[in-house]
């Protein structure tokens, strides 16, 4: 029988501790490089290519925001859960079921999204290479099947695999960019594509493009989830967070400059893969394979961070009885999650295989927000409890309060955002949360083993 | 019932490769759960961290 032995309590099985900092980065990153592949653009036909700029910029302040407190405060709860374990420990166990169900909602949709993209992209090749009609739904079956296998089969090789396909993904857009502003340096003139048409629907537009502007960075908060796996939580985290958001910082503006330089914002408004389409307009055979590969490694990379994330939040909920216990299980050879893995692969399928594409991308930056607005609560009381004195910190972020006022104030913006675009989402998303809050607190909460789920060695907060 | 000779091979060849890592995966969780006791299955515990695996000295016990 293959378990291992401790010191803390005899025969037991637990996550494994093998993760380093480029795992964290590749993690981060992998989830969300996808969207300047494709996804960001749907910002510039809300409003016009310098709002989607702004909205670059402001939704890189609200992330910047997010990898700091995230940073400070997991490197602290060292918990696998991520935020969910944050709000359990700080807020309160009502707050941490809805921030667990926000994550596994955000990365599951997410995850569908990709597994959607990927049989398009499939069927796309198919066509231009002569293969008329194909099916797209094997492949997003594939996709979802196998990076759930992987998954299952140990969490090094899984994101292993994500640090490769990611850093190939990367390096696409850098030679890209490079290419554009060397040798093709005339094909790129946004005062042209602009056409004195800066802000075609004014600042609304500006506040509308936020909502797509978040695509650029959705998902870098999942480097959390590792918390439980990582050899070095107070270290690898902040570093692998903190890289990767640089990363996507430059990535996003580097995309931004090659696509509205090179395409009218008219058509980059509504293009599906706008990365890809820059380098067939290079009519350059290799930069155009390169793209393409750089497009399919970033859409499996995401949807593979997703089901790690996905998988470790509803373990985590499972492990405290905030949903059946049976989910809290490890595997004793591969030592993932796994039947949290297996479960959610079903969940996965229907949202990818019956709900079209925006709807889920909608869904996911919906619950991703809900996250995010937490998040500054959660900032404000973790400090007020346990002041820096009381807990030594992996990471402090500099400038507190100012991050949490920042972040929330970017969240509201970004409702009224999803709310100009989707307000019956919006309103249905919110219903689902009630509903489900009101299934914890009626009827689960009574599973729960309140004294077992506070599980950090932290003293009794000020003013209890 | 469906033709089959209608799917492409490309088709095929992914639903099939779906339908093993999926029994796969079916096949191992229904072997693990009876193998193993839900004692051990389930002994992970949140926070607890292996001294020896765990580099930074802040997070030792």
């Amino acid at each position: 029988m293959t378990t291992q032995t401790t010191a803390i309590h005899g025969e037991k099985v637990s996550l494994l501790r093998v993760l380093g900092p480029g795992h964290v980065w590749a993690l981060g990153v992998g989830i969300v490089l996808v969207g300047e592949f494709m996804g960001w653009n749907f910002a510039v036909g809300k409003g016009g290519a310098l709002a989607a700029l702004i909205a670059c910029w402001f939704a890189g302040l609200l992330y910047t925001c997010v990898a700091m407190i995230d940073s400070e405060v997991t490197s602290t709860v060292a918990a696998a859960g991520g935020q969910y374990a944050q709000a359990k420990h700080i807020v309160g166990p009502l707050m941490a079921f809805n921030v667990g169900l926000f994550l596994v909602m955000a990365y599951t949709m997410l995850e569908a999204g990709n597994a959607i993209t990927l049989g398009y992209l499939v069927q796309t090749v198919a066509g231009m290479t002569g293969i008329e009609g194909l099916w797209d739904k094997p492949f997003i079956v594939l996709t979802i099947m196998f990076l759930a296998w992987l998954n299952y089969r140990g969490v090094y090789a899984t994101l292993t695999f994500n640090l490769v396909i990611t850093a190939i993904a990367c390096l696409a857009v850098l030679v890209l960019f490079l290419v554009m502003i060397t040798v093709n340096s005339s094909q790129v003139d946004h005062a042209a594509m602009i056409n004195n048409n800066t802000l075609p629907y004014g600042w609304l537009g500006v506040i509308a493009a936020m909502h797509f502007g978040l695509w650029y960075y959705l998902g870098i908060e999942g480097t959390t989830q590792a918390a439980e796996e990582v050899r070095s939580p107070a270290r690898a985290l902040p570093l692998g967070t903190m890289t990767g958001m640089i990363t996507l910082l430059i990535a996003a503006t580097m995309t931004w400059y090659i696509c509205a330089g090179m395409m009218p914002w008219e058509y980059l408004g509504q293009a599906v893969t706008p990365l890809f389409d820059a380098a067939r307009m290079t009519s350059s055979g290799p930069l155009m394979v390169l793209l393409f590969i750089g497009t399919i490694f970033s859409t499996l990379a995401s949807a593979n961070g997703c089901i790690n994330d996905a998988s470790r939040a509803w373990f985590s909920m499972g492990r405290d009885r905030y949903l059946p216990v049976w989910f809290g299980a490890v595997h004793p050879k591969y030592r993932t999650p796994f039947r949290a893995i297996v479960f959610l692969v079903p969940v996965a399928l229907v949202f990818a295989l019956q709900v079209p594409l925006d709807q889920v991308i909608t869904f996911s930056i919906l619950s991703g927000l809900l996250g995010y607005t937490f998040m500054s609560f959660n900032m404000i009381m973790f400090r007020n409890k346990w002041p820096l004195d009381t807990i030594k910190r992996g990471y402090v972020h500099p400038l507190h309060p100012l991050p949490a006022i920042v972040l929330l104030l970017l969240c509201i913006v970004t409702y009224f955002a999803v709310f100009l675009g989707y307000g019956t989402q919006l309103v249905a998303m919110m219903v689902f949360y009630i509903i489900a809050s009101a299934w914890f607190a009626f009827h689960r909460y009574k599973y729960v083993k309140r004294g077992d789920q506070f599980t950090m060695n932290w003293p009794r907060p000020q003013g209890y | 019932m469906p033709d089959i000779s209608a799917i492409h091979p490309l088709e095929l060849a992914a639903w099939v490769i779906s339908a093993i890592l999926g029994l796969w995966m079916l096949i191992d969780l229904i072997r693990t759960n009876s193998t193993y006791s839900e004692d051990v299955l389930m002994s992970s515990r949140e926070g607890e961290i292996e001294d020896e695996f765990v580099v930074d000295p802040s997070h030792r016990r």
